[in-house]
């Protein structure tokens, strides 16, 4: 796609891709704001200034999950997909609404709070009606991309092969809800509805992730990282692996620990290596051609592979139930939020019209949300392998060392900072999303 | 001819990756092993065995609001999961060896030890020998099983074995 393509959208596509961006930047904003608050609140000294009590700390944190990671990747996607193929509005609208039911609850303080893995939720019906009506828009939208043809260009091919992967993913949601007794304790059946699944989502995410560093490297380089049978191989695979997935509920059963076990095996054995080799071929790009820095393809791939090989490298020396977990998805979450950060800057807003001005304050959000997400997960390493537990706060945590007190200031201080840059970002963007459109759209 | 040679790379890096994919995940059934259930128990019976075992060696002492036990090295010993801790604390002596059984009360929770994790449902119960080091042993549950639940982990305390003095 070309500088010419960009502007060559119907105003009524044009309105579809900004309500996507819309949907994503501002889910952020609201993930951003939380993230913020659980930040201070696990900082030592300053979390005894907090009026709140633990009740909305778990709230916010479900919202916080949810937002930060479920909406605002998938929402990306959806743009990504009005931005690549015609299609119609109601998978946004949908999407939206999904969205907007997801925060009555929470707004309500009402709702038990379940921090299940992959995705938390309030235990109330609006909860998981917002959760269902979101996934329902977001597949309708993503349906457009079709399915990966041989020979079809890389980033088209990745595309598709991220719709397959996320109709898995609800796939497995789907199964798990069907065959999870009725009456089982709650705590589990949350664990058990949202495990399979919440793992294929991260089959979707690295997707993405892969697709974004493909585009931007072509941005920033002029050459993709791969070549392009061995890009496809890296999507393909991922889709491929995500598609195998449900077969899991045919093998065991979905309460026991050899279910649980399946999903983690099939993410250690099934995901690593495609963006361990696209890693690779853009590592490669940097050691033989010198970017121009000021761009934001440039900062985002450079900051991005980092942040996320370090939760990548994380993520194989957990512990059960120590802060090591968060480490490892808060860097590779930050990974991918910085490529999709690069993704907006260069692919998303320009195709509205609404270019970002290269300068500094565009740089401060890439080094303040990398170089603050990478303390961030450090500290978070470096603690839970002291042993503190992980989704706690205040005395909760048993900060009972100078070690621990030490490396949860850096989780305290970095995440600050991260959040910082993650506001820059989500302020200029707004402020461009609300600028008159400067393109002569059909 | 050199455009050719990328082609050929290209395409043995892409079967290359994709024959390593399916290698790995051969691996996978070996990571599945079937669940220990267990032996079936009274929910019952395993309290008055728990209670019994309370009465007869507790310290006197208490930690985070629970009796503290110190079972002799050899004998049985009775822990109860429940949100979000294992009942009773326990004292054992380094060097000794002990049977375990861990049943829950209330939801479900498991049992992460010495890096074998088992299931605990009401109405079973899972057993697991410990011989106890200088190190306490970490047992946690590894289940999410509530708000508490990073929290849930079995206190233990290991008394060092006393040198032989004439």
């Amino acid at each position: 796609m070309d500088a010419a393509d960009l502007v060559a959208f119907s105003p009524e596509r044009a309105r579809e891709i900004r309500g996507w961006c819309w949907l994503a930047i501002g889910a952020l904003a609201i993930a951003g704001a939380l993230a913020l608050l659980l930040a201070l609140s696990r900082t030592p000294v300053v979390q005894d200034w907090l009026p709140w009590d633990s009740d909305f700390f778990h709230r916010g944190l479900v919202t916080h999950v949810v937002f930060s990671f479920e909406i605002w990747f998938l929402a990306v996607a959806g743009s990504l997909a009005a931005l690549t193929a015609r299609g119609n509005r109601l998978g946004l609208c949908l999407a939206a609404a999904g969205a907007a039911l997801l925060l009555l609850p929470t707004l309500a303080n009402t709702g038990e709070p379940s921090l299940n893995n992959y995705v938390p939720v309030l235990v109330h019906p609006l909860y998981y009606l917002g959760l269902g009506v979101f996934a329902a828009g977001i597949s309708l939208a993503v349906k457009r991309l079709g399915t990966p043809r041989p020979g079809q260009e890389p980033g088209r091919f990745g595309l598709s092969s991220l719709n397959l992967a996320l109709l898995s993913a609800l796939a497995c949601f789907a199964i798990a809800a069907l065959l999870i007794p009725a009456g089982t304790d709650s705590a589990h059946a949350n664990e058990r509805l949202f495990w399979g699944g919440g793992h294929v989502l991260q089959f979707v995410n690295t997707l993405l992730l892969l697709w974004a560093w493909h585009e931007l490297a072509r941005i920033a380089f002029h050459r993709p990282p791969l070549p392009p049978v061995l890009a496809r191989a890296c999507f393909g695979i991922l889709a491929l692996v995500a598609l195998a997935a449900p077969l899991i509920y045919l093998w065991t059963d979905v309460l026991t620990i050899a279910h649980r076990r399946a999903f983690t095996a099939l993410f250690w054995l099934g995901l690593p290596l495609p963006p361990m080799v696209m890693g690779v071929g853009l590592a490669r790009l940097f050691a033989r051609q010198r970017p121009d820095w000021r761009s934001p393809a440039a900062l985002a791939l450079a900051l991005s592979l980092p942040v996320f090989a370090l939760g990548g490298l994380a993520g194989f020396f957990l512990g059960v139930a120590d802060t090591r977990t968060p480490s490892h998805y808060h860097a590779v979450i930050g990974g991918v939020n910085l490529a999709l950060m690069g993704v907006f800057h260069t692919r998303l807003l320009p195709a509205l019209g609404r270019p970002v001005k290269p300068g500094k304050l565009l740089r401060a959000q890439y080094l303040l949300y990398g170089f603050g997400q990478l303390l961030h997960a450090l500290g978070f390493y470096l603690a839970g392998a002291a042993g503190v537990a992980r989704k706690t706060a205040g005395a909760d945590q048993g900060l009972d060392s100078a070690w621990k007190l030490a490396s949860m200031a850096a989780v305290g201080l970095g995440g600050a900072v991260a959040v910082i840059g993650g506001v820059l970002f989500v302020a200029t963007t707004l402020a461009v999303l609300l600028r008159r459109d400067r393109t002569h759209a059909r | 001819m050199r455009a050719e040679g990328s082609k050929k790379f290209d395409r043995a890096g892409g079967l290359l990756l994709l024959l390593s994919t399916i290698g790995l995940l051969a691996l996978l059934p070996a990571w599945i092993r079937p669940d220990p259930l267990g032996r079936s128990v009274d929910p019952e019976v395993f309290e008055v065995r728990l209670s019994a075992m309370v009465a007869t060696h507790a310290t006197g002492a208490e930690a985070d609001g629970m009796p503290v036990v110190r079972p002799p090295p050899g004998s049985e010993v009775y822990l109860r999961a429940e949100r979000w801790r294992f009942y009773p604390a326990l004292e054992l002596a380094e060097g000794g060896s002990y049977r375990l059984h861990v049943a829950s009360r209330d939801a479900v929770h498991s049992l992460a030890a010495e890096g074998s994790e088992r299931l605990l449902v009401s109405g079973r119960m899972q057993s697991l020998d410990l011989t106890a080091t200088a190190e306490p042993p970490r047992l946690q549950c590894g289940e999410y099983c509530g708000l508490g639940h990073n929290r849930m982990a079995a206190r233990i305390t290991i008394l060092p074995s006393r040198p032989s003095g004439r």
